[in-house]
């Protein structure tokens, strides 16, 4: 028996806390505020289909259309409206920004209006059903009334007649278990109180509410016309609100796509489109051609950067200039000897007259060698086209030798080094790209990861594809490295996930016209402005996607 | 344990198994009967089925048994592109409405329906009855 008590208690359970989800006829259904909404909100009609988005505001006896994609709620400029009621059809003003203006004295008529609307715009053209209750003009006991009424209507099957019916089946249920306990071993009051249990259920089954075309819950509190949360966390913004913030909505793509990972990266310069300008012997530096380089200038391989003068010693340099005169005067001996035996060509052998001549010769040539040391000066040419991203020299420094003078970097061919902390991730790197600090995205292209760890971490390394914004070598970028191993889930902008308060990550979905719900989800980084979203999703559920921060601070 | 209890509560928790109803969205995956495009209202499932030179309502309740349409009247507006026109619906068959007229079969044409039936109050929805199903996940 309490096993059947359990079942049973599941069951009645079950039915209060169901809000009966299949009974909303949530599309194409004109989820028309309903009385007790109007208590706080103006009258309000809905309508949508695959195409359009159509919301109206009754104030007085004008109407407001709000007309926009459904799919991406993108204003509906420049279109035809009109509407038809009882056969007759009545035009609309365009206002601008998507909205549409009718003036209709029938308004003011309390009661349930079958509305027929006509859209046709430029590239698309729709007919839209819808329902407008206009309520009675409320005095003051009936306002006290409504307002309860949309106090406890929060949620769809929560209206005081079904509050009375779940309070009259719980009370039945406990009556029955406390029967059904205390008599384990009495079969009469067992059967009697099933039999009331099962009664009690009946009334409850006949008392079940069909929720069909429940009202959208309404603000319960504030000024409705400001967005506000409802009690079940979703928000109510109303429409001109969301045009105000420009909030714009997607239908996620359900898709496979390729699994990806974050790195911490770098910016690196590519070694063979960068080079250094290293002084090969201690110097003196003068400026070169076009003067000293500066950071920023661009340069051409080859290009004379600078002009280094080695540096000589005191000792050295008299050394040198007492050989040099030394040098000059075994040249003087030698030609004059070279001389003396050309005239003497034929008494004296001819390997002498060659000897002498070679030996003036060399030594002419000895001379100018080291006459040279002492006063030439080398090149410092640029060992790649790019652009200097370093100068440390200074007209007149005297710098040592392997000096860094320097450096060039080709700002086209960049390279990106991110660090992985598991060896195993780079083996099925196919691509990437990465995201710099103000958001900028960055096309990466796999080059390779290296064999050996380094401090640990494993060096991977990308090249910055064509079309990246202006990175320097240095910069730090989140990189996400896609991976052949691919995963189904819905893609979305990166912008639609919000982090909330509670760590939670949340989408906004768009419920109606005018509510939005968060879903929380799990999701992933794709690449660096998309995610993909693996649970907490129904596919074909719009999302926000612009303005979806803002949706999060509505209190 | 009791036995018959237990099939009172079992009997109990089957019979609270919630009232079939459908939307329009879960009717959306299929074709009616008569291989028409779907749709529900509060109180009924209607389908069109629309031909190059008729258009046939066919009326059901959400258990999809057919309802009778004797002394039923209806109009279906019918708009493809900037083209709006209006035809009468007359009763045909036992659980159909019918008009005749020229329509593009086109999957922008857009049919919005008005049915009053015998006893009822009018009920209005909208069909794109040459949209395609949408494709099999």
């Amino acid at each position: 028996m309490p096993c059947a008590a359990l079942l049973l208690l599941l069951a009645t359970l079950v039915q209060l806390a169901g809000p009966s989800a299949v009974h909303a006829h949530s599309e194409a259904a004109p989820a028309a505020a309903g009385p007790a909404a109007a208590s706080v909100l103006e009258p309000r009609v809905e309508a949508a289909s695959p195409d359009v988005e159509l919301l109206g505001i009754v104030e007085g006896t004008r109407l407001t259309v709000y007309l926009d994609h459904y799919a991406t709620n993108v204003p509906i400029d420049g279109a035809k409206v009109s509407l038809e009621r009882n056969g007759e059809s009545f035009d609309a003003q365009p206002a601008g920004d998507g909205t549409y203006r009718f003036d209709l004295p029938w308004l003011a008529t309390p009661g349930s209006h079958a509305l027929l609307f006509t859209v046709i715009g430029a590239d698309l053209s729709d007919l839209l059903t819808a329902t407008l209750e206009i309520p009675a003009p409320s005095g003051g006991s009936a306002a006290a009334a409504g307002g309860l009424q949309a106090h406890l209507s929060w949620w769809p099957g929560l209206q005081p007649r079904y509050w009375i019916a779940a309070v009259l089946g719980t009370l039945a249920l406990l009556a029955f278990a406390v029967i059904a306990l205390s008599s384990r071993r009495r079969r009469a009051p067992t059967t009697l109180a099933a039999r009331l249990l099962l009664a009690a259920c009946a009334l409850s089954l006949v008392e079940r509410p069909v929720h069909a075309h429940e009202a959208a819950p309404a603000p319960a509190a504030g000024n409705p016309k400001q967005p506000s949360r409802l009690p079940d966390g979703s928000v109510f913004v109303p429409m001109p609100a969301q045009r105000a913030i420009g909030l714009r909505t997607q239908v996620g793509e359900t898709g496979s796509v390729a699994l990806s990972f974050e790195l911490a990266g770098t910016v690196v310069a590519d070694p063979a489109a960068s080079g250094l300008v290293q002084a090969p012997v201690a110097g003196r530096i003068e400026p070169g051609p076009a003067g000293l380089p500066h950071p920023g200038q661009r340069v051409a391989r080859g290009a004379v950067l600078a002009w280094l003068v080695p540096t000589v010693g005191v000792v050295e340099r008299s050394a040198r200039q007492a050989e040099l005169a030394d040098l000059d005067a075994r040249i003087e001996i030698a030609r004059a000897r070279s001389e003396r035996y050309g005239q003497l060509a034929g008494s004296i052998p001819q390997r002498d007259i060659d000897a002498a001549r070679t030996e003036a010769g060399s030594l002419v040539q000895r001379r100018e060698a080291m006459a040279a040391g002492l006063s030439t000066r080398i090149a410092l040419v640029a060992p790649v086209s790019g652009m200097v991203s370093a100068a440390n020299g200074a007209s007149g420094q005297v710098v040592d030798a392997r000096d860094l003078l320097f450096r060039i970097v080709d700002p086209s061919r960049l390279m990106v080094e991110a660090l992985g902390y598991d060896a195993s991730q780079a083996a099925g790197v196919t691509g990437g790209s990465a995201v710099a600090a103000d958001g900028r995205a960055v096309p990466l292209a796999w080059v390779g990861a290296a064999g050996q760890l380094r401090e640990q971490a494993l060096p991977m390394l990308f090249r910055v594809g064509a079309g990246a914004p202006p990175l320097v070598v240095g910069e730090r970028l989140r990189v996400i490295a896609t991976t052949r191993a691919t995963r189904t889930g819905i893609v979305l902008p990166a912008a639609s996930l919000v982090r909330v308060a509670n760590g939670e990550t949340v989408v906004w979905v768009q419920a109606s016209a005018e509510r939005f719900v968060p879903a929380r989800v799990a999701a992933s980084a794709l690449d660096a402005g998309r995610v993909v979203v693996t649970a907490g999703l129904q596919p074909e559920q719009r999302v926000v996607t612009v303005s979806a921060s803002l949706l999060a601070q509505i209190r | 344990m009791d036995r018959r209890s237990l099939t009172i509560a079992l009997g109990a928790v089957l019979l609270h198994g919630p009232a079939l109803a459908h939307t329009s969205a879960e009717l959306a995956n299929r074709r009616g009967p008569n291989g028409g495009q779907m749709r529900a209202t509060p109180a009924l499932h209607l389908e069109l089925v629309a031909r190059a030179d008729e258009l046939v309502l066919h009326v059901y309740d959400h258990d999809d048994r057919p309802v009778s349409t004797k002394g039923a009247t209806g109009r279906a507006t019918v708009l493809l592109g900037a083209e709006r026109s209006e035809v009468r619906l007359e009763p045909f068959g036992a659980n159909g409405l019918r008009a005749t007229g020229r329509f593009a079969p086109d999957p922008k044409l857009r049919v919005a329906v008005t049915l009053t039936l015998a006893d009822g109050k009018p009920q209005q929805e909208r069909f794109e009855p040459f949209r395609p199903l949408p494709a099999k996940k």
